[in-house]
C-alpha cells in the first residue's frame, strides 16, 4: 500500500517522495531551513531477526510430518540465513528533521550504517547553500561541487 | 536538591562542545537537551538516556514574522491593512506583510497565489516548486493490465480504462515531478495479452502440429 519514501537532493532544498497507492506525495525540505537532522537506531530492530527465526520455525515445524527432517533443514538453514543477513545490516534507523516551520519524523536512512554517509551529503548541500546567501566567508569553502540537473536529481544512496 | 530528571546532577562532566555547534538538540526519546560532539564514528550518547544519536545541525537562518505596523503614509499589506508592506507577491503583485510573505525558493508569494498554485499545480511541469502530488497514471495502467485476470470479465472494462489512460495521459510521466518514461503503458498491454495468447498457444499449436504430421 505505501511504497516507502525516496529522498532527492537539489541545490536548494531536500525533496521527499512518498508512495501511497498510486499517488506520490512531495514534501520539500528547503536547505536555508533546515535546523537539525537527527538519526537514531530503532529499538525494536531486533524483533526483524527474531520473528523471521519463529515463522521459519513454525513452517519447519508444520511440514516435518511430510517432508521430514529435510523440512527441518531447509526452513532452519533460511532462518539462520535470514537472520545473518538482517544482523549484518545492522539496526533500522528513524530520523527526525527539524526546520524552521516543523519537525518530522520521516525515514531518510534505512539503516543506521548508512546514516553517516547521508548526513555528510546533507550538511555539504546545506552549507553551500548556505554559502550562497551568508556574508563573504572565504575561510568557508564550499564541500563540494554544485549539482548537475542529473545528479540533482539522484536518489541519496540507496534509500527505501 | 535536584529533582529535574532532564538535568545532569552537579559535578557530572561533560565533554565539551564544539565552539561551531552552539545550541542544542531535543533527544527523540527523553527530549533532554543535547549538544551535538564531534565523534570518531559519528554517533555519540545521549546524557540523560544514554541512547545513540547521530545529529547534524545548522544555525537557524529565522526570517522575521513580526509585522511591523504602518506609518500613515507607508504602503501597507493587502490582506492586513494596518501592517507595513515587505515584499510584493511575484504572482498578483499584491503587497504583503512580513506574516502573509511566503516564499517558496526564491520566490515571494500571498497566501491566495499559494493555494491557487497548489490547486492548479496539475501537470505543468513550469510549476515544479507547487507541485505535491502526482498520480501514477501509468501505474494505474500496469495494474488494470495484470490483475484483471483474477476475475476475467473485468477484461471488458479494464482494456478500455487501460487504452483510455494511455491516450490521455501518455504525457504524464515524464512531467512528473520525478519525471519517469511511458514504457509501463507498454507493460499493461503486455499483460492483457500474455494469457489469451497463452491459451491460443496451448490449444492451436498441437493441432497445427497434428495436422502437420
Amino acid at each position: 500500500m505505501s511504497g516507502g519514501t525516496k529522498w532527492y537532493l537539489s541545490e536548494d532544498c531536500l525533496l521527499a517522495a512518498k508512495r501511497v497507492m498510486y499517488t506520490v506525495e512531495y514534501r520539500r525540505f528547503y536547505l536555508r531551513d533546515l535546523e537539525s537532522i537527527v538519526v537514531w537506531p530503532n529499538a525494536m530492530w531486533l524483533l526483524r531477526p527474531i520473528l523471521s527465526v519463529l515463522l521459519f520455525a513454525l513452517l519447519g515445524l508444520l511440514l516435518w510430518p511430510l517432508w521430514g527432517a529435510e523440512a527441518g533443514l531447509i526452513f532452519g538453514s533460511l532462518s539462520l540465513l535470514w537472520a545473518g543477513w538482517e544482523l549484518a545490516l545492522g539496526p533500522t534507523a528513524r530520523t527526525r528533521v527539524r526546520t524552521t516551520g516543523a519537525t518530522v519524523d520521516l525515514a531518510i536512512v534505512a539503516r543506521t550504517r548508512r546514516a553517516g554517509r547521508v548526513l555528510a551529503k546533507i550538511d555539504a548541500a546545506v552549507r553551500a547553500a548556505r554559502g550562497e546567501t551568508e556574508q563573504p566567508a572565504p575561510a568557508v569553502p564550499a564541500a563540494q561541487p554544485a549539482l548537475s540537473p542529473k545528479e540533482a536529481a539522484a536518489p541519496i544512496g540507496d534509500l527505501p | 536538591m535536584n529533582i529535574n530528571l532532564f538535568t545532569p546532577p552537579e559535578g557530572r562532566s561533560s565533554p565539551s562542545p564544539l565552539p561551531t555547534a552552539a545550541g542544542a538538540v531535543e533527544c527523540p526519546k527523553c527530549s533532554g537537551d543535547v549538544v551535538p560532539l564531534v565523534t570518531p564514528t559519528g554517533w555519540q550518547n545521549c546524557p540523560f538516556c544514554r541512547r545513540r544519536l547521530q545529529i547534524r545541525r545548522w544555525a537557524a537562518l529565522r526570517q522575521s514574522t513580526s509585522a511591523a505596523t504602518a506609518a500613515t503614509d507607508q504602503a501597507t499589506c493587502f490582506f492586513h491593512p494596518d501592517k507595513a508592506f515587505q515584499a510584493c507577491c511575484q504572482r498578483c503583485g499584491r503587497f504583503v506583510c512580513a506574516l502573509c510573505d511566503l516564499q517558496l525558493g526564491a520566490e515571494h508569494v500571498c497566501p491566495t497565489c499559494f493555494e491557487r498554485g497548489r490547486t492548479d499545480s496539475g501537470l505543468d511541469g513550469r510549476k515544479s516548486e507547487w507541485r505535491h502530488r502526482d498520480v501514477l497514471y501509468d501505474s494505474i495502467a500496469v495494474t488494470l493490465g495484470w490483475s484483471w485476470f483474477i476475475l476475467w470479465p473485468v477484461i471488458a472494462v479494464a482494456l478500455p480504462a487501460a487504452i483510455f489512460l494511455h491516450v490521455k495521459y501518455r504525457k504524464a510521466p515524464r512531467s512528473y515531478l520525478i519525471p519517469r518514461s511511458g514504457w509501463r503503458f507498454w507493460v499493461a498491454y503486455a499483460g492483457f495479452a500474455w494469457l489469451p495468447l497463452t491459451i491460443a498457444t496451448l490449444i492451436l499449436l498441437p493441432r497445427w502440429l497434428a495436422g502437420r504430421h
